[in-house]
C-alpha cells in the first residue's frame, strides 16, 4: 500500500507545472491549405515491389476490370500439358498463378461493394487458377513417386554395357561418348558437369564417390587399351581417381605417376574421403585464376 | 427501395461499419454465439479452453531466451525462391479455350507414368540424346495423342507377328 501511495505522490509532484500554460493569440495562427485524403497525394516510388500486386504495375489506373475483360473462357492447364514442362517452367507457372490469384482477390473485395456482394465471376476465375496450382503439385508428386520407385532397381547392367561401349569406341566417336559420359555421371551419380557449380557440402556424398571410381575406371580403361602398361593397376582410392574426373586421361596418368613416385599416394580412410575431395576440388577450382594472374 | 437492395443490406460498407448487428431485446449489443442453427464448425482462436492454442501455422521461427529477448533462428525463417525470368517468360497462368487438349497414354508399362522402367528408359534416352530427347514427336500430326510406348513392346510385337502370319 505504501509504495502505491508514494507513487501517486511522486506523479502528482511531476504533474505540477512550474509555469502556467500560455497559448499564442488564436487570431495570429495561420492555417495552411487542408490536404485532401486521396491516393493521389501519396508519393509512391515507381519501382516499389508492392506494385507487383497490380495488373499493370505502376501504371495501374483502376483495380477492378470490367466484366468483359475477365478471361472467363480460359481453362486451367491440363495434366498432360504440365507433364511436358520442366521444373523451372512449373515453378514459374506456380508463381504466375499465385500473383494472379492475389490480384483477383483484391478485385473481388472491391467488386463486393459495386456488384452488391455478387463475386461469383471472380470465384469462378480463381477456381481455375487454383486448379492449375493443384495440378502442378500433382505433376511434381508423380515425378517424385517415379523417382522413388526407380531407386529400387539398380543400373548395374546398363553401366556395364556403357563401359564396354566406351572402352571399345572409335577415336572418331570418342568426343560424342565423352559428352554421353558427362550426362551419365550427372543423371546416375549426381556429378555436375561444371566444376564451378558444385555445392561442396551437399554434392560430395557416397553417390559422388561411386561415380568418381566409375568414371576413373572408364577413362583409365580406355587409355590402357591404347597404351598398355602405362600405369600399374589398381588405382589407390579417391586420391588417384580424382585426376581422371577433372583432367584429360593423359595428364591424369602423369599426375598419378608423379604422386606414386613422391610416395604421397595412399588409400584414404572412409572418414577422410569427403574432406579430401572438398579440399581438392576447391584447389582445382582456384587454379585457372592463378594461371590468369601469372599471364597478366 | 428495391428488394435486391434489402437482401444485400448486410454486405454494404455502411452495414459493415455498424457491426455487430445482433442486439438483445433491451437494445444492448449482444456478442455471444447463437444457440440454434449449425454449430459444428471448426473452433476459432477465441474459443476452446485454456489449453487450446490454434495459432496461424506461421510461428516458431525463434524463442524467448532467459533474458526475455526474442532470438530468431534464421534456419526456420521462411524464404521464398522466386523463379528466374518470371517477368519475361511467355507462359500464361491459364490456357486459351480453343487450345487443343492433349491425351497421354502409356503402352507396355504396368504402372503407367510412374513405372520405374519408364523412368530408367527416360534416363537412358537423356544420356544417349541429351536434354531434348523427347522432342521428336509431333503432337499436331499425331492428332494430339501423346503415346509413350515401351521399346520392349515393339520387339515383342515383332517376334509375335510371324506366328500370326502362319495362322
Amino acid at each position: 500500500m505504501i509504495s502505491a501511495r508514494r507513487a501517486i505522490l511522486v506523479s502528482a509532484r511531476t504533474l505540477q507545472r512550474t509555469k502556467p500554460l500560455r497559448f499564442a493569440d488564436p487570431k495570429k495562427i495561420r492555417l495552411r491549405e487542408p490536404i485532401v485524403p486521396t491516393h493521389k497525394n501519396f508519393d509512391v516510388s515507381p519501382d516499389h515491389p508492392l506494385w507487383a500486386f497490380f495488373r499493370d504495375g505502376n501504371k495501374t489506373e483502376t483495380v477492378l476490370r470490367s466484366k468483359d475483360d475477365l478471361s472467363t473462357d480460359s481453362r486451367p492447364w491440363d495434366m498432360p500439358e504440365l507433364r511436358l514442362k520442366s521444373f523451372d517452367d512449373l515453378h514459374r507457372l506456380w508463381y504466375l498463378n499465385a500473383l494472379e490469384r492475389n490480384r483477383i482477390s483484391t478485385e473481388a473485395e472491391v467488386a463486393k461493394e459495386i456488384y452488391n456482394g455478387d463475386v461469383s465471376l471472380f470465384t469462378k476465375l480463381d477456381d481455375n487458377h487454383l486448379m492449375t496450382q493443384k495440378r502442378i503439385k500433382q505433376t511434381l508428386l508423380e515425378r517424385q513417386v517415379a523417382y522413388e520407385r526407380a531407386q529400387l532397381s539398380s543400373p548395374e547392367e546398363y553401366l556395364q554395357l556403357f563401359e564396354d561401349k566406351y572402352i571399345n569406341a572409335d577415336e572418331s566417336a570418342i568426343a560424342e561418348y565423352n559428352e554421353k559420359l558427362v550426362r551419365l555421371q550427372y543423371a546416375i551419380f549426381g556429378i555436375e558437369p561444371d566444376l564451378s557449380e558444385y555445392n561442396l557440402e551437399e554434392d560430395i556424398n557416397v553417390k559422388f564417390v561411386e561415380g568418381l571410381s566409375y568414371v576413373a575406371k572408364l577413362k583409365l580403361g580406355r587409355y590402357l587399351a591404347s597404351n598398355p602398361g602405362a600405369l600399374e593397376l589398381p588405382l589407390n582410392g579417391v586420391m588417384e581417381e580424382l585426376p581422371f574426373l577433372v583432367r584429360d586421361p593423359e595428364v591424369a596418368v602423369e599426375e598419378v605417376r608423379a604422386m606414386r613416385e613422391e610416395g604421397v599416394s595412399r588409400k584414404l580412410d572412409n572418414i577422410e574421403v569427403f574432406a579430401f575431395l572438398r579440399n581438392a576440388i576447391e584447389a582445382v577450382r582456384s587454379e585457372p585464376e592463378e594461371l590468369a594472374e601469372e599471364e597478366n | 427501395m428495391k428488394a435486391s437492395q434489402v437482401a444485400s443490406f448486410q454486405l454494404t460498407m455502411t452495414a459493415a461499419l455498424r457491426r455487430p448487428w445482433s442486439m438483445n431485446k433491451d437494445g444492448a449489443i449482444w456478442y455471444g454465439q447463437y444457440k440454434t442453427g449449425s454449430k459444428r464448425h471448426p473452433l476459432t482462436t477465441k474459443q476452446g479452453n485454456k489449453n487450446f492454442y490454434k495459432g496461424t501455422g506461421s510461428a516458431g521461427y525463434g524463442k524467448i531466451n532467459s533474458a526475455g529477448h526474442f532470438v530468431i533462428d534464421w534456419k526456420k525463417v521462411r524464404t521464398y525462391v522466386v523463379p528466374a525470368e518470371l517477368t519475361t517468360t511467355n507462359l500464361k497462368s491459364l490456357v486459351l479455350p480453343n487450345t487443343p487438349r492433349i491425351r497421354q497414354i502409356t503402352r507396355g508399362y504396368d504402372e503407367g507414368l510412374v513405372d520405374p522402367e519408364l523412368t530408367w528408359n527416360n534416363i537412358k534416352s537423356f544420356i544417349e540424346h541429351g536434354v531434348n530427347y523427347s522432342d521428336d514427336f509431333d503432337l499436331e500430326k499425331n492428332n494430339y495423342l501423346h503415346e509413350i510406348v515401351n521399346p520392349k513392346l515393339d520387339q515383342i510385337e515383332a517376334e509375335e507377328s510371324p506366328i500370326i502370319k502362319r495362322d
